[in-house]
């Protein structure tokens, strides 16, 4: 069982760094849930609960990786959706968390993979934690 | 999973609801879901095939309030009963704070019951968990119908460890909120132990947490791993062939206000920065909420654990 201990620095490092991307990727909004559901951090605001999102994207997500292995495994990366006046971009950071990016209109930035990349990146290095770091209780 | 975010002040925790095909367990979701008040009533999500079989899960959050300050939520999920969808049982699975196990009462079914029970064990297994180990109630499930085995038949044979079990009818909402209030107190209990260690073990690694706890026979034992490599002060990407903000280490320039934590309040004891801070060595760690009602007798140490009162069984 993962235990996932959220503390408040950690948490404003993670949001600054969120705030700053989705201005430069002009994201309607962006939340970092851990893959069991619970959220991290949100920037911009849907008017929603942010949980019920987690939980869906986090199955999609997880159908995606299914098929991939049916597929002789393949990893696939992130999926995405594109709708008529949104779309959207899920992808992991390490193994225990998920990024959820919505973007207005009907399609996603150029080179999302990208700059996926590099939030994932700086993600990381500000928070040491979300690699090496989920506290365990073994019994 | 059982999360705990001092940011934004919220408690999570994970319920599944497990059992063999149309033993009733989306019944009891949607039956919470019906008796939220309007108010509060959150959306259920399902993903179900047009025969209202649960095809991946069906989830409903749950608020159980605020405690101290703390918000405490559940997420609540179905897997599919039906044999052939292990895949996404044990997706459903994964981070298992609690478990609900609903029988099917019938004697036509038990087969079925042991056959799930059996799955869940294994499911469990695979991602290292025991299900000994675990919160876990069981539920059996329509008594209203004909043909049914005693209670004390179905314990017998389900039930050799005696965790709490509730005889229900869900679909007329028999026996489904004392299922749910007993397995989230388990959860609760559990908890409180937990965060007591693993904060304790933060404390003493100076860390958000490199560490793994064991709770074992012989007591509780804290592997520190070597501290975290320090932080390098982000190199400005240059590199980068995109645009992208030298974010490294900005300050809070208008990043949203935190919480103000104004007003000496029970997380002030003895801290000197925030109070939400990740704890540091040899400073007193920041005193954690308690679930109001018997708040009278935390011992000198174990004061960072959240309480709820203690299952007991009710005598028959
Ligand atoms: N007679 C009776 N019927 C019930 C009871 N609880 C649920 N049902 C009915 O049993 C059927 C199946 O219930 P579900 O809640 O969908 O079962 P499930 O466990 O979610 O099934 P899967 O999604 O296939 O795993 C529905 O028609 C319910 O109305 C009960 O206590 N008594
Ligand atoms: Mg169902």
């Amino acid at each position: 069982m993962s235990d996932f201990t959220i503390f408040s620095d950690d948490a404003a490092k993670v949001q600054r760094l969120m705030t700053a991307y989705q201005a430069s990727v002009k994201a309607e909004y962006i939340v970092l849930c851990h893959r069991d559901g619970s959220i991290i951090a949100e920037v911009g605001s849907l008017g929603i609960d942010a949980t019920p999102l987690a939980v869906l994207s986090t199955a999609s997500f997880d159908s995606a990786r299914q098929v991939g292995m049916m597929l002789g495994g393949e990893n696939f990366q992130a999926v995405s959706f594109t709708g008529e006046n949104r779309s959207i971009y899920i992808a992991p950071v390490d193994q225990a968390l998920l990024l959820v990016q919505i973007f207005p209109g009907s399609k996603l930035p150029n080179r999302i993979e990208d700059f996926n990349r590099l939030l994932v990146e700086k993600l990381v290095d500000a928070v040491p934690a979300f690699t090496q770091n989920t506290s365990r209780l073994v019994r | 999973m059982s999360s705990i975010n001092f940011a934004t002040r919220e408690i999570s925790c994970k319920v599944v609801y497990y059992g063999p095909g149309l033993s009733g367990k989306t019944t009891n979701l949607q039956v919470i879901h019906q008796k939220m008040p309007q108010d509060k009533r959150t959306d259920m999500v399902s993903l179900a095939t047009e025969g209202d079989r649960t095809l991946f899960f069906d989830f409903l959050p749950l608020n159980l309030g605020d405690i101290k300050g703390f918000k405490t939520r559940f997420q609540l999920y179905t897997v599919p009963g039906q044999v052939y969808y292990n895949s996404t049982r044990k997706l459903v699975l994964r981070g298992v704070d609690g478990i609900v196990f609903v029988a099917d009462s019938q004697r036509s079914r038990q087969a079925e019951n042991l056959e799930s029970l059996q799955n869940l064990r294994q499911n469990l297994q695979d991602y290292g968990m025991d299900l000994d180990d675990m919160p876990f109630v069981l539920q059996y499930n329509k008594r209203d119908m004909d043909n049914v085995f005693t209670l004390d038949e179905l314990n017998k044979e389900l039930n050799p460890r005696n965790v709490p079990f509730f005889p229900a009818t869900a679909h007329n909402g028999k026996g489904v909120v004392t299922t749910l209030k007993t397995i989230a107190m388990l959860v609760i209990e559990k908890f409180n132990v937990k965060q007591g260690f693993l904060r304790q073990a933060a404390a003493n690694v100076g860390n958000t947490g490199v560490h793994d706890v064991s709770l074992t026979k012989e007591g509780v034992s804290v592997k520190a791993q070597a501290p975290a490599a320090p932080q390098q002060p982000a190199a400005a990407p240059a590199a980068s062939p995109f645009r992208m903000p030298s974010f490294a280490a900005k300050p809070p320039a208008s990043a949203p206000a935190q919480p103000s934590t104004s007003g000496a309040g029970l997380f002030q004891k003895g801290a000197t920065s925030s109070p939400f801070g990740r704890p540091r060595a040899a400073t007193t760690i920041p005193r954690m909420p308690t679930f109001g009602r018997d708040v009278a007798k935390p011992q000198a140490d174990a004061d960072d654990e959240i309480e709820l009162r203690p299952y007991i069984p009710k005598k028959k």
